[in-house]
């Protein structure tokens, strides 16, 4: 069987939800501008690429629709590129590398791009509420509409996670991610990005939402000690995928993907994607 | 015969509108613009027309004295005069000078051309009124000067000087010079031209404006807590997007419900409670008052300090005197920390902030103060105190010096009695911090004279204050109601509540901070120093036992870091405290009260109507000149929320049966105090008429 290798990576900054410089920019422009670094990144060709599959948690509104076919076109690759949008809540940019894994295994596709997409700012609070709840699984599985945090509440107790533990893992994340930060390693992952932010300006009358002059670095979330949750931004990632001669970043041999009871899947490390042959060291970057 | 205000210039018609005092667009005033432009349209001779204003500006808007009544609906109407401007088989020009505001931007959006006064000040301040512009103003601005300067513009209300929308469809020229002749030269240069340019015909150009009208709903709903206007201005701007006759049947939709609103009716009887408060019916208009340029400050403490910057800041020269050589040295340290941290954040000039310390001068000597045209005591808040001061000041101020008190609660006679010319006595009562608060309250003693009065009046005005005069009682109005209110806030903690749920619930009402916090901001010594002072007066007054005992304990709130809550290490934030939970449970235990839960309607009632009831009385004494300025000092002074107009307006709002009706149900409370249910007579009298306070909802206030 022939190996899936990962040639190039490109990701956007990481911006603050909301009040972020991204807070105005569509899904679609936000995915292409990766995909386009990418690109340019493992020196191919835009029609090279013979699919595209984008992972988003909230596929609708502004990374709605079949957001990874628009973010195609917006990156301009040639309307010969299909595109595929994939759900799996926060482990849908993960499963977007793994389809185009398999799809380079398995179909043998040259060239595949996978990636991820999500915009707080633009997507979580215009949430389309209509129908959100079934009446069926609200009685008889209502644990599958908990939001992110109650359930982390139910880990925390259910293991025994105290306080105490949380903060210190949220501390070293912290001091890791400005660690890193210092040693300037995002840098090289980062494509820096111009936009349109909305901004709230205190010293204005009201507000103004001018152009960014300039690339904007991207940056880790803040270095507030208190901070154990994850920040609420995600710019998208991706990942071009291809059989050649490249340098190698990753090497990818399948994956499972378990339904787990909820019971199950209310643990650390929630739902199970463990590489069939190395015991899950697989990382997106 | 050509109509008012109409005259031709050579081949030009100019409308000059003059309706004094700010030119609003009253029923006369745009009956004479239509005629205008029917005159201009009759005459062969007549290329172009000119509008412009007079020496007070462009116009001010609607005029809000014609709201409510059938003038405002008699046409021309504004809108359809707006139309009748685009019309016009001439080009009209208008010219912006001063003022533009509401209703007079969007006549000049309905003209073809536009010029300007560089200095020339244009706004939408319609939601300052909790409405929108109501005559196109959302949907012609944004064609004008885009989608985020017309979001800007029209949620904040704020004027934007014409200079700067220079590169705008707004302004087709800036003038230099005289305004009429370059706006006749510039109709002169465009006469010809055809086709008349519309602003109805622009579109709109925006890469992402939901993106944009998205984010500025999200900034404006977290700003703009409790007020519908600010939203609504965005989607009849959103609705400009799209085609301009939908876009403008939007805006009337969404003008016509915030006119039913009650935040906009809250909104404007404050509007008017303002410019009432200004006039006192015994004191016509034109009653002389003194000169001020001198002014001398008595005590150099906090409140001493906050005069004495106020004063400054309007470029009257004061003397600030202290007992101490320390004292005083302290007072001026911290009047120059402050206008240096003012200065830092560029909200002084360098210049501005020599200016104003310059102005400021100490001294430990009376004599030192013959000068001053006014003299404002601000020493401690003791009868005896007081007094001595006032024979000094008697001893050395000039004949014709006024001479005011700070008092919040003492007797204004007892204090003018120790002088010989109590005729030049009155209280002036700042709030504090009194360079920033806008509520001066005027206490008038039984001998003040009108001229003093009129005087102290005309000071506030000059300090951007808003002057209320209050008769002589203790506390006067704000104080004396406050009172009652905060007692309501005692017994509700006895009762069941905590500081942070009693407090949660009236900022939820919309009170800037709620009762424990403003205790804690104000000093619980203060008001136990006044306690005190009112059980020895009145031995058989019941206690306020919770509030006592933290004072006793030494929580005399933020200052002491700990108060109704805790304040960690000088920070400002109010965590609660289960210190003050347990003092609470005691003091119900002692006292046998069983603790209920209480509701947050409950809790804003009993507060808000305690302040409503004992405001009845203050009236009805005469201590308040008119509702309205009971209504004014509590929107300017305690935080009340301006949409819903004040207590006596909100009152009013929900009518006072109503508000009966919760008293009777109050009084039936096993705890409440003796007798303080007991409807105050004018309002037991206008609820049962099915009266108000104010003569009329909405209206103006007399």
């Amino acid at each position: 069987m022939s190996d899936a290798v990962i040639v190039a990576t490109a990701r956007t900054p990481l911006c603050k939800s909301w009040r972020g410089a991204f807070n105005m920019t569509h899904g679609a422009s936000l995915g292409a501008h990766v995909v386009r670094a990418a690109l340019t990144r493992a020196r191919l060709e835009p029609a090279e690429a013979e699919d595209i599959v984008f992972g988003c948690a909230y596929p609708e509104g502004a990374t709605g629709l079949n957001i990874a076919r628009q973010i195609a076109l917006r990156a301009e690759l040639p309307v010969t590129t299909a595109g595929m949008t994939v759900n799996r809540f926060c482990s849908s940019g993960l499963q977007a590398i793994a389809i185009a894994a398999q799809r380079v295994l398995v179909d043998r596709v040259p060239v595949v791009i996978a990636g991820g997409v999500e915009s707080i700012s633009c997507v979580q609070n215009e949430l389309n509420q209509h129908m959100l709840r079934e009446a069926w699984l609200k009685e008889h599985k209502p644990e599958i509409y908990l939001p992110m945090l109650a359930t982390a509440e139910v880990v925390a107790k259910r293991y025994a996670i105290g306080r105490g533990r949380q903060d210190e893992y949220g501390v070293r994340s912290q001091l890791r991610a400005a660690a890193a930060q210092e040693a300037g390693r995002f840098a090289a992952e980062i494509a820096p990005i111009t936009v349109t932010a909305g901004i709230a300006d205190k010293d204005r009358p009201a507000f103004h939402a001018p152009g960014y002059g300039g690339a904007r670095r991207g940056h880790p979330p803040g270095h507030d000690p208190r901070g154990c949750s994850e920040d609420q931004a995600r710019g998208p990632r991706r990942l071009g995928s291809r059989r050649q001669r490249q340098p190698v970043l990753r090497r990818r041999r399948g994956l499972r993907g378990d339904g787990l009871t909820a019971r199950r899947a209310a643990r650390p490390g929630a739902a199970r994607r463990i590489p069939r042959s190395r015991g899950g060291r697989l990382r997106a970057r | 015969m050509s109509p008012l205000g109409y005259q031709v210039h050579g081949a030009v018609a100019v409308i000059t509108l003059d309706n004094p005092p700010v030119n609003g667009l009253g029923h006369a005033l745009r009956q004479q613009i239509s005629q205008g432009l029917e005159a201009a349209q009759g005459d062969a001779a007549v290329q172009a027309v000119v509008i412009i204003g007079n020496a007070s500006g462009f116009s001010g808007g609607a005029d809000i004295r014609e709201f409510g009544t059938p003038a405002m609906l008699a046409a021309p109407v504004l809108g359809r005069l707006v139309q009748e401007l685009e019309m016009c088989t001439l080009p009209v020009v208008a010219a912006l000078g001063g003022n533009a505001m509401g209703g007079g931007l969007e006549l000049a959006l309905g003209c073809h051309y536009r010029v300007a006064a560089a200095d020339a000040q244009l706004a939408m301040p319609e939601v300052k009124l909790g409405l929108i512009p109501g005559a196109g103003g959302t949907q012609r601005l944004p064609r004008a000067v885009g989608l985020e300067s017309a979001v800007n513009m029209i949620v904040s209300g704020s004027p934007v000087a014409a200079v700067q929308l220079r590169d705008s469809g707004l302004i087709d020229r800036l003038i230099e010079g005289e305004l009429l002749t370059g706006a006749l030269q510039f109709a002169q240069q465009i006469a010809a031209n055809r086709p008349l340019p519309l602003l109805r015909s622009r579109p709109v150009r925006y890469a992402q404006p939901d993106a944009f009208l998205q984010f500025s709903r999200n900034t404006v709903r977290a700003v703009a807590r409790n007020l519908p206007a600010p939203l609504a201005a965005i989607d009849a701007i959103a609705a400009a997007l799209g085609e301009f006759e939908a876009g403008l049947k939007k805006e009337r939709e969404l003008f016509l419900q915030l006119m039913q609103s009650p935040e906009s009716a809250g909104l404007r009887h404050a509007f008017f409670a303002e410019r009432a408060a200004a006039r006192i019916p015994d004191v016509p208009e034109g009653t002389p008052a003194r000169e001020i340029r001198a002014a001398a400050v008595i005590g150099a403490g906090t409140m001493g300090g906050g005069i004495a910057m106020s004063l400054a800041n309007a470029g009257i020269a004061v003397t600030v005197l202290d007992a101490t050589p320390e004292a005083l040295e302290r007072g001026l340290g911290v009047i120059r920390k402050n206008y240096e941290s003012s200065a830092k954040k560029g909200k002084l000039s360098p210049a501005q902030l020599q200016e104003r310390l310059g102005l400021i001068k100490g001294t430990l000597a009376y004599p030192d103060l013959a000068g001053a045209d006014i003299v404002i005591e601000a020493v401690f808040e003791d009868l005896d105190v007081k007094a001595k001061v006032f024979r000094e000041l008697d001893r050395v101020a000039k004949a014709e010096a006024i001479l005011a008190t700070n008092t919040s609660t003492l007797d204004v006679n007892k204090i003018a009695a120790v002088t010989s010319r109590p005729a030049a006595v009155l209280g002036t009562h700042f709030f504090s911090p009194a360079n920033v608060m806008r509520l001066l309250e005027i206490v008038r003693g039984r001998e003040t004279s009108k001229e003093v009065l009129a005087s102290a009046m005309r000071l506030a005005r000059r300090l951007k204050k808003v002057g209320v005069v209050a008769g002589v009682c203790d506390g006067f109005i704000g104080n004396r109601m406050i009172g009652v209110y905060g007692r309501q806030a005692e017994l509700l903690l006895l009762e069941g509540c905590l500081p942070q749920q009693l407090d949660r619930a009236l900022e939820n009402f919309g009170m800037a901070m709620g009762p424990c916090r403003m205790a804690d901001l104000a000093g619980l010594d203060v008001g136990a120093y006044i306690r005190r002072r009112h059980y020895a007066e009145h031995p058989d007054m019941p206690r306020s036992t919770i509030a006592d005992t933290l004072a006793e304990r030494q929580r005399f709130g933020q200052k002491s870091g700990a108060g109704y809550y805790r304040y960690p290490s000088g920070s400002r934030e109010a965590l609660p405290d289960p210190e003050v939970e347990e003092i609470i449970l005691a003091q119900a235990r002692s006292r046998g009260v069983a603790r209920r839960a209480i509701g947050d309607e409950e809790i804003v009632q009993r507060c808000v109507f305690a302040l409503v009831n004992e405001g009845a009385r203050i009236l009805e004494e005469g201590i308040a000149q008119r509702a309205s300025d009971i209504d004014i000092v509590y929107l300017t002074g305690y935080g009340f929320p301006a949409y819903r107009g004040g207590p006596m307006f909100y009152a009013d709002s929900i009518g006072l049966h109503a508000v009966l009706y919760a008293l009777r149900r109050f009084a039936a409370n096993p705890y409440a105090d003796p007798g303080a249910w007991q409807p105050a007579p004018l309002l037991a009298r206008l609820g049962s008429l099915g009266k108000t306070f104010n003569d009329s909802v909405g209206g103006k206030p007399t």
